[in-house]
């Protein structure tokens, strides 16, 4: 079980190379640099040139490419240009919000799309199960933003319960929460009803009812753990993704997470900072994915029998 | 038989048990006005080819038929002194494992994959006993070792286990509680001839042990012979011969049970060809209103058509045949 950890994290350094490489070359790309928006208008070639050096944003493609990735070896993401403050500072500022609202949006998740699910596959081809399924269609296909704004148009302007933006106490993370959560309810509740469809014709539940299990222990219990595989990859997934920030609902709830950093690194040319950012968005979905791949093992004894192979 | 009635210790009254499917391509009826009876410590042999409605009548004691699509009806279902059909669902999960168990027929498929084969076991002790959770753990054990399992394997996963030995721990866990009642739905099916051996034997000590009636579901004569009491032999859904084993093996009276005795295997003759029952095991969609035998029957005539009754020959033989009221009927045993 070490060594797989182990294992899995050293994959991870090919994965982020190859990541620092195409983000580095992808941006480079893009039309405009950041020197033309700073730079005054009037400015000469020989000061653009200053600029530039002091920036480090001189000579070839690949050697700016190189020195960077000298700096990352070493952990340091390197300096900010737009904001003139280091990347990883900028980065983990911002960190924390998107953290809470990725925790916040998870537990709207599982909320509504466990019990949605478990309920639909029990009662498989019922009203109930029909419902269900419209419901979790709707949240799939409904654009997060304008869940966003039905629900500030809803609850804070004309029931005016809750703030429509902005960071704070609890209050203004429950708009965005409810957003972001309930739109990947929608997969959630998907999976886990197919996942709990396949178990819940299986042999074992049987004897479980025959030993005098009640039907709420053979579903919680012996049912449940079994579907588990699926809905805690997906799961996985859902939260790796919020952790890179949820730009739509960032930006329309004002949240300062880094979604929007990321993006306005994007806009202003910021070679480093929207590097810096997806290099660590890579760190953090592989660690989440390394975690799914930890919790198989405990929701299924074979497959840890397979870790120890 | 009427006489001895109210004396006899019934552990499973069971009377016109209607079981069927009521599916979108048609209604199967699996069960067809079925009677069983079994005495306090007795072993029951139930017979019959794939389709006959063994499994489903098991299940239906149970009250595990799934429904939708199943149906169940019955007139009487007293297993224990519980009336099993005026009983809440409650009261039923108390029975369950308890008054009544069952072994399923498939080891592979029967035992949950991610819970350890002691959980499963102490599971069982845990809700019909009035135990800790660390002395459930320690009976579970015990039940172990009683069907030749080292304990300090209670703490492995059922993939761990091979075949012969999942399926010792399924019997491990309906014989947790000592029910009164067992159903070892082919038990030995999914076996090694030399495991069926141990499984048997297993079996027939821990009845011994514990007083337990039995319900051998099997189509393997072999089997009833070693281990059963009485024999009840099914077809399409109902009991079509019935006795003890000696009435049944040795003075056998329907078409289909001889049917069944001739196409086993001569081990005197090794060279004879089998002999086959013709024709196929009935659509259960499309049941006849007489005999179900009758399309396949050799002694066929119109009367088979018409239900049939079931009769007494003897005070503890009955079969569901029209033939033996033609003067001077019999059937004809292969000799071996």
């Amino acid at each position: 079980m070490y060594r797989y950890v182990l294992k899995r994290i050293l994959m991870m350094i090919p994965v982020l190379l190859a990541v620092s490489f195409v983000v580095y070359f992808l941006m480079d790309l893009a039309p405009g640099d950041i020197i033309s928006s700073m730079a005054p208008q009037d400015a000469t070639e020989a000061e653009i040139e200053m600029m530039r050096e002091e920036l480090g944003l001189n000579g070839t493609l690949m050697e700016r490419y190189f020195r960077y990735m000298k700096g990352l070896i070493k952990g340091d993401l390197g300096m900010s240009l737009s904001l003139k403050r280091p990347v990883a500072e900028c980065f983990f500022q911002r960190f924390p919000a998107t953290l809470k609202l990725a925790f916040a949006s998870i537990i709207v998740t599982l909320l509504i799309s466990i019990p949605l699910g478990i309920a639909a596959a029990t009662h498989h081809r019922s009203v109930l199960d029909g419902v269900s399924m419209v419901t979790a269609l709707l949240g799939v296909s409904m654009p997060a933003f304008w869940l966003g704004l039905l629900l500030i148009l809803a609850l804070s302007l004309k029931l005016k319960l809750l703030p429509s933006g902005g960071s704070g106490g609890i209050q203004y993370i429950i708009l965005p929460a409810l957003t972001l959560g309930a739109g990947n309810a929608g997969h959630m509740t998907r999976i886990t009803r197919s996942s709990m469809l396949d178990v819940i014709r299986q042999d074992y539940l049987r004897t479980a009812r025959a030993k005098g299990v009640s039907e709420k222990q053979v579903i919680r219990k012996h049912a449940l753990k079994n579907a588990l595989i699926p809905i805690i990859n997906v799961f996985g997934t859902t939260f790796g993704n919020s952790l890179g920030g949820a730009v739509a609902i960032e930006t329309v709830f004002a949240w300062p997470g880094v979604g929007r950093l990321t993006v306005s690194a994007i806009n202003n040319r910021d070679m480093t900072l929207a590097t810096g950012c997806i290099i660590m968005f890579t760190i953090f979905m592989n660690i989440t994915m390394l975690l799914v791949d930890i919790a198989y093992a405990y929701a299924d004894p074979r497959i840890k029998a397979q870790y120890s192979n | 038989m009427s006489q001895t009635e109210n004396t006899k210790d019934l552990v499973l009254d069971l009377k016109n048990l209607q079981v069927r499917f009521e599916t979108e391509d048609g209604i199967c009826y699996a069960v067809n006005g079925l009677d069983l009876e079994i005495e306090r410590g007795k072993a029951l042999g139930l017979v019959g080819e794939t389709g006959a409605g063994k499994t489903t009548t098991a299940l239906s004691l149970l009250r595990l038929v799934p429904d939708p699509p199943g149906v169940v009806e019955c007139e009487k279902m007293v297993i224990n002194g519980h009336d099993m059909l005026n009983i809440s669902i409650k009261e039923l999960e108390k029975i369950r494992g308890k008054d009544i168990s069952m072994i399923f027929q498939d080891p592979m498929t029967a035992l949950n994959p991610v819970f350890t084969v002691g959980d499963q076991i102490a599971e069982s002790i845990m809700l019909h006993e009035d135990v800790s959770m660390a002395d459930a753990q320690r009976k579970a054990i015990d039940m172990l070792e009683l069907v030749g399992i080292p304990g300090e394997r209670a703490g492995e996963y059922p993939h761990e286990f091979s075949g012969g030995m999942k399926q010792r721990v399924v019997i491990a866990i309906a014989l947790a509680c000592h029910p009164q009642l067992l159903i070892a739905d082919e038990p030995t099916t999914a076996l090694d001839v030399t495991i069926q051996a141990q499984v048997l034997d297993l079996m027939r000590n821990l009845r011994q042990q514990y007083q337990t009636s039995l319900i051998m579901i099997t189509h393997d004569l072999g089997i009833v012979a070693e281990v059963c009491d009485d024999v009840a032999v099914m077809y399409g859904g109902n009991i079509v011969e019935q006795g003890t084993l000696e009435d049944v093996f040795n003075h056998t009276m329907h078409p289909y049970t001889e049917g069944l005795f001739n196409s086993l295997p001569n081990i005197n003759d090794r060279k004879a060809k089998l002999t086959p029952i013709r024709g196929l095991m009935l659509d259960p969609m499309d049941m006849p209103p007489g005999c179900p035998f009758a399309p396949r029957c050799p002694y066929y005539d119109e009367k088979c058509d018409l239900p049939q009754e079931k009769k007494y020959v003897t005070e503890t033989h009955a079969i569901r045949c029209c033939a033996y009221e033609r003067p001077g009927f019999h059937i004809e045993r292969k000799e071996r």
